[in-house]
C-alpha cells in the first residue's frame, strides 16, 4: 500500500460524491468520499482512488494493473477523444 | 534596483550596468530579456562550443519576491546540442539568491584561459581557480565551492564531469535535483571553462508597493492552494503523469514503437512514493513543494539519497527503455545528476540506441561489447557511464544523435523521434491534436514546456476554454477544430511565466484554476510599479515568441522543421485509442491556421506588419536575405548540412 496522504480534516469527514473520468473508456461516474476503490458503470474497469480532500479525488491506477493492461491493449480502436 | 553584468571570461573583466527600462517594458526578464540579448550577441555561423557564443543567465523579473514561485531563471545560448536555439529554466534557490547578491542577467562571454568559478556575492564578481574541482562531480563541485567559501548558504549552478568533457547534451546542475537540463547548457559553460556560478547576497530586492504585494502574494497563495488538484499535485510532482500516460494508452513505449506496454505494475508512482520516497522539497517560496527526495538501496548495496525523480526520467528509462525497476530508474537518474547529463536527451538516446540494437543496425562491435537489451540495468547504466567516459557507444552519442546517426549510418537516423534536432518527451502526445502542434512549432525544439495544451488531457467544457483562450475549444482531443489557438496561447503564457520566472506547475498551463495573465499583471505591478494591461502581457508573449522565431528563420528553419516526429503518422497499436495517428492534410492544414493567426507566410516567416506591431521590425530586417538550412540525408543515412541559395 502506497503512504496515506490523507489529511486528518478529510479523514473526518464524508465529502459529497466526485465525479470522475474513467481511464479506459472516458466515462463518467461519481464515487463517494471515502471508497478507496472503484468500478466504472460504463466498462466495468476498477480502480485505486486516491483522496486529497473531500471533493478532491482521483482515479491513480488500475486495481490490477496486469489484467488492465491485457484488457486494454487488445480493447478495438474508437474510445473518445480524452480516454 | 538590480543589474546586469557582461563577464568577459578572456580578459578576466566585467562591466556592470542597469538593466535598460525599455527593455524590461518589452521582454520583461529571464527567458525574454536572454532572447533578446541572444539574437543580438551571436549571428547563425557562431559555433556553440566556441569562444563567441554567450552564456546568458537571467532570472525572472518577479523571482525572488515574496511572492509565489517566482523560483527561477534560464540559460540561454545557441545551442550545442541542436545547432539553433538553446534555453533551459531551473527552480531551486539559485535564481532568488542570484538577486539577493544584486544580478538580474549575466551575459558570459570568451573563454577562461585555465577552468574558473564566478563568485558572486553583494554586488561583486570575483574570478576563482577551479582546477582542484576537477576530480569532483557536480555535487561535490557545489559542496567544495561552499567549504571553500564558508557559508552552506551558497547556491551554486555546476556543471559535471559531462560538461567538462564537452558532451553536447550536458545540463547546468543545482543541488542534488535541479537542472538546467535541455539544449547542452552545460557544455557550452564547458566550453567557457567555466566550471560554476555561486551566489550569495543579503540584498533586497525593491518592492514598489510593499502591502499591494503582500496582499497580491495572500490572494494568490489561496488561489493556489484552494484548487482541487493543488494536493495532488504536492503529493505526486511531475510522477501524476507516470499513471495517467500508462493507463490512458499514451505513455511512449519502447522508444515510442509501442503506446500502451506491458510493463510491469511495478512502474506505478505509488510505488515510488511507497517504498522510494524519502521527503519532499519545495523550491523558493513555492507552497506546492513538489519536489520528491528518494533514497534507495541500489544493487551493489551502497544506499544512495538523491534528489527527484521527475516524471521525464521515469517515463524515459521506464516505459520508453522498457524498464520497471525503480531501483535502475533511481540510478541512472542520480548518475546523470552528479555527471551533469540531462536526463531528457540521456532517456531519448538510451531509448534510440536499443531500438537501433533491437533491428540489428548496431551491434555489440559499436557498443563496445554492451548488449543494449530493453529494460536491461547494465545497458542503461553502461550507455550512461560510456559517454561521460568518452568510451564505446557513449563517445559517438557524446557529440550529439545528428553526428553519432551521421558515423553509424544504415539509416539510424530514422529512428530518433525529435522536433528540431531536440528530443521529443517520453509520453506520445499524437491522439491530442494542439499538443502535437505545440511539440512541433516549440522553439527549441521539442518541448512540453513552451507549448503544450496540458488542459487538453481534461475534457473541459468549450465553454470554460473559450473564457480561456478566446475561442471554444472542443473538448475531443482528437479534434483539429480551433487547437491553434489552444497552441498560441499556450506558448504566449507560457513566455510570460518565463520572463517572470514562475513555475509552469503554479500557472493555468497545468490547471484552470491556477495563475494567469491577470495574476500575473496584479503582481508585476506591486513588485514594479508598471502597470501593464492583459492584452500589453499576451503581447510580451506574443514578443518573446516571434523573437525566437526570428532566431529559428535566420538559422535557416521554416514550415519544414515544423512537423511532429515521423512515427506520429503511425497509428497507435494498442489501447482504447489504437489507430488514432497524425493525419498530415488535416495537421497541415491546422499549421497553415496556426501560422495565419500568428501573422506569418505559409513557410512560416513572420509577416512585416506583424514584425511591426510587436516593435521587432529591426531585428526582422535580415528577412530580405534570409538563407535556408536543410538537413539532407542519403541513402547511406549520412548527413550533410546544406546552406541553400537565398529564398524569397
Amino acid at each position: 500500500m502506497a503512504r496515506d496522504y490523507t489529511p486528518k480534516r478529510v479523514k473526518a469527514g464524508a465529502g459529497r460524491p466526485v465525479a470522475m473520468r474513467c481511464k479506459a473508456c472516458a466515462g463518467r461516474f461519481e464515487v463517494a468520499h471515502p471508497a478507496a476503490t472503484a468500478t466504472c458503470p460504463d466498462c466495468g474497469e476498477g480502480w485505486k482512488i486516491r483522496w486529497f480532500t473531500p471533493d478532491s479525488g482521483m482515479i491513480i491506477a488500475p486495481l490490477n494493473w496486469t489484467d488492465y493492461q491485457v484488457r486494454s491493449r487488445g480493447s478495438a480502436a474508437g474510445g473518445r477523444g480524452n480516454a | 534596483m538590480n543589474k546586469m553584468a557582461v563577464i568577459d571570461l578572456t580578459a578576466r573583466t566585467v562591466e556592470v550596468g542597469g538593466v535598460p527600462e525599455d527593455l524590461r517594458r518589452r521582454f520583461l526578464g529571464g527567458r525574454g530579456i536572454n532572447t533578446h540579448l541572444l539574437f543580438h550577441m551571436v549571428d547563425e555561423w557562431t559555433d556553440p562550443l566556441g569562444p563567441e557564443n554567450v552564456l546568458l543567465l537571467g532570472a525572472g523579473l518577479l523571482t525572488g519576491l515574496p511572492w509565489v514561485g517566482g523560483t527561477r531563471c534560464n540559460f540561454t545560448a545557441k545551442s550545442p546540442e541542436t545547432g539553433h536555439l538553446g534555453d533551459s529554466a531551473a527552480g531551486g534557490h539559485f535564481a532568488a539568491e542570484l538577486r539577493f547578491a544584486g544580478f538580474d542577467h549575466l551575459v558570459m562571454k570568451g573563454r577562461a584561459e585555465r577552468p574558473v568559478y564566478l563568485w558572486i556575492h553583494d554586488g561583486r564578481i570575483e574570478f576563482r581557480n577551479a582546477a582542484h574541482l576537477e576530480p569532483l562531480n557536480s555535487v561535490e563541485t557545489q559542496n567544495a565551492i561552499k567549504a571553500e567559501l564558508g557559508d552552506v548558504k551558497i547556491q551554486v549552478a555546476a556543471i559535471g564531469p559531462a560538461g567538462r568533457r564537452l558532451v553536447r547534451w550536458a545540463c547546468v546542475m543545482h543541488g542534488v535535483g535541479d537542472a538546467w537540463g535541455r539544449t547542452g547548457m552545460g557544455a557550452v559553460m564547458g566550453s567557457k571553462n567555466l566550471w560554476a556560478v555561486a551566489v550569495r547576497g543579503n540584498g533586497a530586492i525593491p518592492v514598489a508597493d510593499p502591502a499591494r504585494m503582500m496582499e497580491v502574494t495572500q490572494a494568490h497563495y489561496a488561489q493556489i492552494t484552494g484548487t482541487k488538484g493543488f494536493l495532488a499535485t504536492s503529493n505526486y510532482g511531475t510522477l501524476i503523469r507516470l499513471n495517467n500516460t500508462r493507463t490512458q494508452g499514451y505513455e511512449g513505449g519502447f522508444n515510442h514503437q509501442q503506446n500502451m506496454t506491458e510493463l510491469s505494475a511495478e512502474l506505478d508512482s505509488d510505488v515510488f512514493l511507497d517504498k522510494y520516497e524519502s521527503a519532499k522539497a519545495s523550491c523558493f517560496n513555492c507552497p506546492t513543494h513538489c519536489r520528491h527526495q528518494h533514497e534507495v538501496v541500489l544493487r551493489d548495496g551502497t544506499r544512495k539519497r538523491g534528489g527527484g525523480p521527475e516524471y521525464y526520467g521515469v517515463g524515459g528509462w521506464g516505459s520508453q527503455c522498457g524498464c520497471s525497476d525503480w531501483r535502475t530508474i533511481l540510478e541512472a537518474w542520480d548518475y546523470c545528476n552528479e555527471m551533469g547529463l540531462d536526463t531528457g536527451s540521456a532517456t531519448a538516446y538510451t531509448a534510440w540506441l536499443m531500438e537501433l540494437y533491437e533491428k540489428g543496425i548496431i551491434t555489440e562491435a559499436d557498443t563496445g561489447g554492451l548488449a543494449l537489451k530493453w529494460g536491461d540495468h547494465d545497458a542503461i547504466m553502461g550507455v550512461l557511464r560510456q559517454t561521460v567516459e568518452g568510451r564505446g557507444i557513449g563517445a559517438l552519442i557524446a557529440g550529439g544523435w545528428m553526428a553519432a546517426a551521421r558515423d553509424i549510418g544504415r539509416g539510424a537516423h530514422r529512428y530518433f523521434d525529435h522536433v528540431k534536432g531536440l528530443s521529443i518527451e517520453c509520453d506520445d502526445v499524437r491522439g491530442h491534436r494542439a499538443q502535437v502542434l505545440g511539440l512541433a512549432t516549440a522553439s527549441r525544439g521539442a518541448d512540453h514546456l513552451r507549448s503544450r495544451f496540458t488542459l487538453e488531457e481534461f475534457s473541459l467544457p468549450e465553454k470554460v476554454t473559450e473564457k480561456l483562450v478566446g475561442v471554444p475549444i472542443p473538448a475531443d482531443a482528437l479534434s483539429y477544430e480551433n487547437k491553434e489557438h489552444a497552441c498560441i496561447w499556450t506558448e504566449n503564457i507560457c513566455a510570460v511565466a518565463d520572463a517572470l520566472g514562475m513555475c509552469k506547475f503554479l500557472t493555468k498551463w497545468l490547471s484552470v484554476g491556477l495563475l494567469g495573465v491577470g495574476e500575473f499583471r496584479d503582481a508585476i505591478e506591486a513588485a514594479t510599479g508598471t502597470a501593464f494591461s492583459v492584452e500589453e502581457l499576451v503581447r510580451v508573449g506574443d514578443r518573446v515568441t516571434n523573437m525566437e522565431r526570428l532566431f529559428l528563420v535566420r538559422e535557416g528553419m521554416s514550415r519544414k522543421d515544423d512537423a511532429p516526429p515521423e512515427k506520429f503518422y503511425r497509428p497507435w497499436t494498442h489501447g482504447p485509442r489504437a489507430g488514432t495517428r497524425v493525419e498530415p492534410e488535416a495537421y497541415e492544414a491546422l499549421l497553415d491556421r496556426y501560422y495565419a493567426v500568428r501573422g506569418w507566410d505559409r513557410k512560416g516567416i513572420p509577416g512585416g506588419e506583424t514584425l511591426r506591431a510587436l516593435g521587432l521590425e529591426k531585428e526582422g530586417a535580415f528577412l530580405a536575405d534570409r538563407r535556408e538550412v536543410r538537413f539532407v540525408w542519403n541513402d547511406a543515412g549520412k548527413e550533410g548540412a546544406v546552406h541553400a541559395a537565398a529564398q524569397g
